[in-house]
């Protein structure tokens, strides 16, 4: 089975950043370094969001940037803001939402990886892991609840 | 046999997710069918379904009138059971009417 890779690097407790374009930013650094994406990945990160924006009203609402180009290697982030940012939301792009969580994903081949964006979709569902993602106060306790959640879909 | 078609904007996260719970869905009502990917820029010219489900709002019409539901439920799990609910009585309709 395919895994989404992910590190202790790609976790982040309440990160300071000021709009969507900055917390990209912080990432592909990063992702790039591991040479998980090309440097093209960014720009498409940015122009997808404004085509199609991946705010989502969920229980708790959230953001999921995701694109599969430029990406060499299927990977996962998770960052939680200091303060809130704004993001477009997926199901009316005219409504904006105020979003603290936000997972972002490099997806090389979706059809490989139903399962376990089935499961991470299922995360997005529940309150109380939401909650606790929200209360997470260092890196280490987002990895951790990912840990518990993905299990062995996370390399 | 129901031809649905699952539409979203980017195509990757969105779509796979919602078309396999649909797939899940059908299959537990026991009802056969066939699910094809699109664009939601592609909607209107769609002429090969009886159901689009879209991922995203959109003000698009298919040029033939096939029936367009919002799907995102499937996604978000808000108003999930009342979207299976109205997407079930859609697709029993249209079986019926075959």
């Amino acid at each position: 089975m395919n895994k989404l890779t992910t590190s202790l690097d790609f976790m982040m407790a309440n990160l300071e950043v000021r709009n969507h374009c900055e917390l990209f930013s912080v990432i592909c650094e990063k992702a790039v370094e591991k040479g998980f994406i090309l440097s093209g990945f960014c720009g498409d990160l940015i122009e997808r969001e404004k085509i199609y924006p991946t705010g989502l009203e969920t229980v708790i609402p959230i953001a999921i940037p995701h694109v599969g180009t430029n990406c060499v290697q299927s990977f996962f982030s998770l960052a939680t803001l200091k303060d809130p940012i704004e993001f477009n939301n997926m199901a009316d792009p005219d409504e904006t939402l105020s979003v603290k969580i936000v997972f972002l994903f490099g997806i090389v081949d979706p059809s490989e990886q139903v399962h376990i964006l089935r499961k991470i979709s299922e995360i997005f569902q529940k309150k109380e892991i939401l909650e606790a993602i929200s209360a997470a106060e260092k890196d280490m306790d987002l990895m951790d609840i990912m840990k518990k959640e993905l299990e062995d879909l996370i390399a | 046999m129901i031809r649905l078609v699952v539409a979203c904007g980017g195509g990757i996260f969105t779509t796979t997710v919602v078309t396999d719970r649909i797939k899940e869905i059908l299959r537990k009502e026991r009802i056969q069918h066939t699910i094809t990917p699109h664009k939601i820029t592609e909607i209107a010219a769609i002429n090969d379904a009886d159901l689009i489900v879209v991922t995203g709002k959109t003000s698009a019409t298919n040029k033939l009138g096939i029936p367009v539901m919002l799907g995102m439920a499937l996604f978000t799990g808000v108003g999930e059971s009342e979207f299976i609910e109205e997407f079930l009585r859609k697709v029993r309709e249209i079986e019926g009417s075959k």
